[in-house]
């Protein structure tokens, strides 16, 4: 087999000198990605917001539900939605199987429990001062809700980027539902998964090193706000 | 002062559970006066200001607006208008002092040039103008006090109700803030006080009401105005 | 109380060191690799069994595609290889890396696709043109992708029918046969297949139907060659020779022939018979 040190050096060639299959494949990831998570954000942050605020029968199952929703593996969630896309099933019709939609979806459903259960967390280690100072000066609920979330901003931005985080990484719904399929929906996960088993090792070694710089740079934020959340308290 | 009732509120209910947090009759704040509240932890102090702020809604009540008397509901957006409430340990949002008392005034239709010519001229009055871009979480809890009342004073409330605003503080520091609370009555603003310290505010309060227990046990209606000792207006 | 946790922890391994001891001093194992859509046709879940009843080996499959299988055969990481891509094949023992290569069946590939068939394709004689057809109408069409055996022959015939396939309509998925017929079902698109992996899986599409087949050209031929053991120690030499001779013998063979999936003969022995 080739050896490692020689794929590697071909893996950064491939990165910089900008080979067009390769970078195909890492737009196609952010772009499903960032759609999912740009969908996903502001209804997550409402429902996180209305768990916080109000009180209701079921509340605090509800929570839990999300809670325990955030084990569910992302294979899972492809099955799934593969069985409820698929022509023999139920939403069949909308011939959504094997696109960039059906992708998207899968990723707005691994999303939605970590931003609903991390951004609660952090709407509850809100002052409780806030809503009343913000309302007594004159502040709609609306505004009041922007105001919270802009004092606990950062457990936000911590939520959003966990999130963030968990789709970009997944392979499993996006191998189930998406099908690999060149310049639609294969992306770095399932192009690693699978045209590595070819013996395309440069291209998934390249993919991986993509990969790895973003979850670093997820890190790198996480904890600097960590270290911001700690500076605030 | 004048005897003209700014705020009146009927039949003032409130529980939880079990537990009656306030029962009062009628409750009365006429313009320009100042009404001290004094009475133990759990007395309902704090209750009665937030009720009184529109910021908590009592399980009874009517107001009274105009003459008519108006279901709570109906009555609320104009409490909350003409009511400025502020914690005993106010809460300062996470920016600039200068933001911090823009907050408000955000909400209006004022432009942003005339929004900040009027923050700045509080910040002046308020002495807060060297402090103005600094976070306001870093500062002192007597200078978090002057910022919550400048950011209430810049929306011109009929009302302010303070609730335990010495608390925790020197003696030099106490002294400022009745200062401070007499200044705002001068510009035409009622104030009520939840208040332990008697013997400091008594002199500047027009009236004098204890709770015990949920129920407003003593009034006193004095008109009064003592003499406040002239000690320098704010520790820089 | 430590003592006794101790005591224990040594029993639990013991017990299961013994467990494990039994599947170890097993029979000798053999490493055939072959490609998926051989494995998908279950003729090796038929046959093996009786080989290694006979032989006392434990054959252990792997199915990859026609390039890896190749390429673990350099590697050394396999005894054995049976696979389907001929010129390769020929190479892959010219070039030292395989030896005692034997001709063992053939089988055919064939076009599916829907039964509303918009491209028109069906009952074509020629493969080249049905490619064509498909081409010019700009439908659906799944390609493997993967350098397999079967994508290998769909290239071929590209070339031969003289186009290069662009556009949205030919969509390369990357994985095994199984995968793509099942995403050419719920797709309504064309796809090149065996014809084992088709029966195997028939039942499990109901939108697709065969409509090309009989050409020639969709003959696909198997052959089987031992990796050469002067390159690797450990390699299991005796066992694929074991295997060659058996799978190419008449016994072989006849097993072959008779395999079936729902009445029909999928492969067609090609060893020279004894």
């Amino acid at each position: 087999m080739e050896s490692l040190t020689d794929a590697s050096l071909q893996a950064l060639s491939l990165l910089v000198s900008g080979d067009a299959a390769l970078w195909k494949i890492i737009s196609i990831s952010f772009g499903v990605s960032l759609q999912a998570i740009l969908f996903t954000t502001p209804v997550a942050l409402l429902t996180a917001y209305a768990l916080a605020h109000f009180q209701f029968p079921g509340r605090r199952t509800l929570i839990s539900l999300f809670h325990t929703l955030l084990a569910v593996p992302a294979v899972v969630v492809g099955l799934t939605l593969y069985l409820l896309l698929s022509r023999s099933g139920p939403f069949g019709d909308l011939k959504l199987l094997f696109t960039q939609t059906a992708m998207v979806l899968g990723q707005i459903i691994l999303s939605f429990p970590i931003l609903v259960a991390m951004g609660h967390s952090a709407l509850q280690s809100a002052d409780h001062r806030v809503w009343e100072t913000a309302h007594t000066l004159g502040a709609t609920p609306l505004r009041a809700m922007f105001t919270v979330m802009h004092e606990v901003r950062y457990g936000l931005f911590a939520a959003v980027i966990a999130a963030f985080g968990r789709i970009i990484a997944e392979v499993g719904c996006s191998l189930m539902v998406g099908g690999n399929i060149l310049n639609y929906t294969r992306n770095i996960t399932t192009a690693i998964a699978l045209e590595t088993s070819k013996g395309q090792f440069a291209q998934g070694i390249a993919l991986g090193m993509v990969l790895l710089l973003l979850a670093l740079v997820l890190n790198y934020s996480l904890s600097t706000i960590r270290h911001r959340l700690a500076m605030q308290a | 002062m004048t005897s003209i009732p700014i705020l009146l509120i009927r039949h003032v209910t409130k529980r939880f559970g079990e537990r009656v947090l306030l029962s009062i009759e009628e409750f009365i704040v006429t313009e320009g006066s100042c009404t001290l509240i004094t009475g133990d932890n759990g007395s309902g102090k704090t209750t009665l200001l937030k009720i009184a702020a529109g910021l908590v809604n009592p399980d009874q009540g009517k107001a009274v607006i105009g003459g008519v008397e108006i279901p709570w509901t109906k009555a609320r957006p104009r409490i909350r208008r003409d009511v400025v409430y502020l914690h005993q340990d106010p809460y300062m949002l996470d920016t600039s002092v200068e933001r911090n008392v823009a907050y408000g005034l955000r909400f209006t239709k004022e432009s942003r040039e005339k929004i900040y010519e009027k923050v700045a001229d509080a910040l002046r009055w308020a002495r807060l103008d060297h402090l103005a871009h600094r976070n306001a979480r870093w500062l002192s809890g007597g200078e978090k006090q002057r910022v919550a009342l400048t950011r209430a004073r810049i929306l011109n409330p009929t009302v302010l109700a303070l609730d335990e605003p010495t608390a925790n503080m020197d003696q030099q520091s106490r002294i400022s803030t009745y200062q401070l609370i007499d200044e705002l009555r001068n510009e035409g603003m009622a104030i009520i006080v939840a208040s332990h310290d008697q013997t400091g505010l008594a002199p500047i309060a027009d009236r004098h009401m204890q709770l015990i227990g949920g129920k407003l046990v003593k009034v006193e209606s004095v008109v009064r105005r003592g003499k406040i000792p002239i000690v320098t207006r704010f520790p820089r | 109380m430590r003592k006794s946790n101790t005591a224990i922890i040594g029993l639990l391994t013991l017990v299961l060191s013994m467990a494990v001891l039994p599947v170890a001093a097993e029979k000798p194992s053999l490493r055939l690799v072959t490609t998926t859509s051989t494995d998908n046709s279950g003729l090796l879940q038929r046959l093996l069994p009786v080989f290694e009843k006979r032989y006392g080996y434990r054959v252990h499959v792997i199915a990859v595609g026609t390039g890896k299988a190749l390429r673990m055969g350099r590697d050394g990481d396999a005894d054995v290889l049976l696979v389907h891509s001929y010129d390769d094949e020929i190479r892959f023992v010219k070039e030292g890396y395989g030896v005692n290569r034997r001709d063992v069946m053939y089988n055919d590939f064939i076009f599916v696709g829907p039964p509303s068939d918009p491209a028109n394709i069906h009952g074509l004689q020629v493969a080249v043109s049905a490619l064509a057809k498909i081409h010019n109408a700009g439908s659906l069409f799944l390609s493997r992708g993967d350098d397999s055996g079967t994508h290998k022959r769909e290239k071929w015939l590209w070339d031969r029918a003289e186009f290069v396939p662009n556009g949205s309509w030919y969509r390369e998925v990357g994985q095994g046969m199984g995968r793509v017929l099942q995403m050419a079902d719920e797709l309504d698109g064309y796809t090149l297949t065996d014809r084992g992996t088709w029966l195997a899986h028939k039942a499990t599409l109901p939108h697709l139907k065969i409509l090309v087949e009989g050409d020639p050209h969709l003959y696909n031929r198997y052959g089987i060659i031992a990796v050469n053991p002067e390159r690797f120690k450990d390699i299991n030499y005796a066992g694929a020779s074991s295997l060659i001779d058996w799978i190419t013998s008449k016994e072989g063979q006849d097993m072959i022939h008779n395999y079936k999936i729902g009445n029909e003969t999928l492969f067609f022995p090609l060893a020279a018979t004894n």
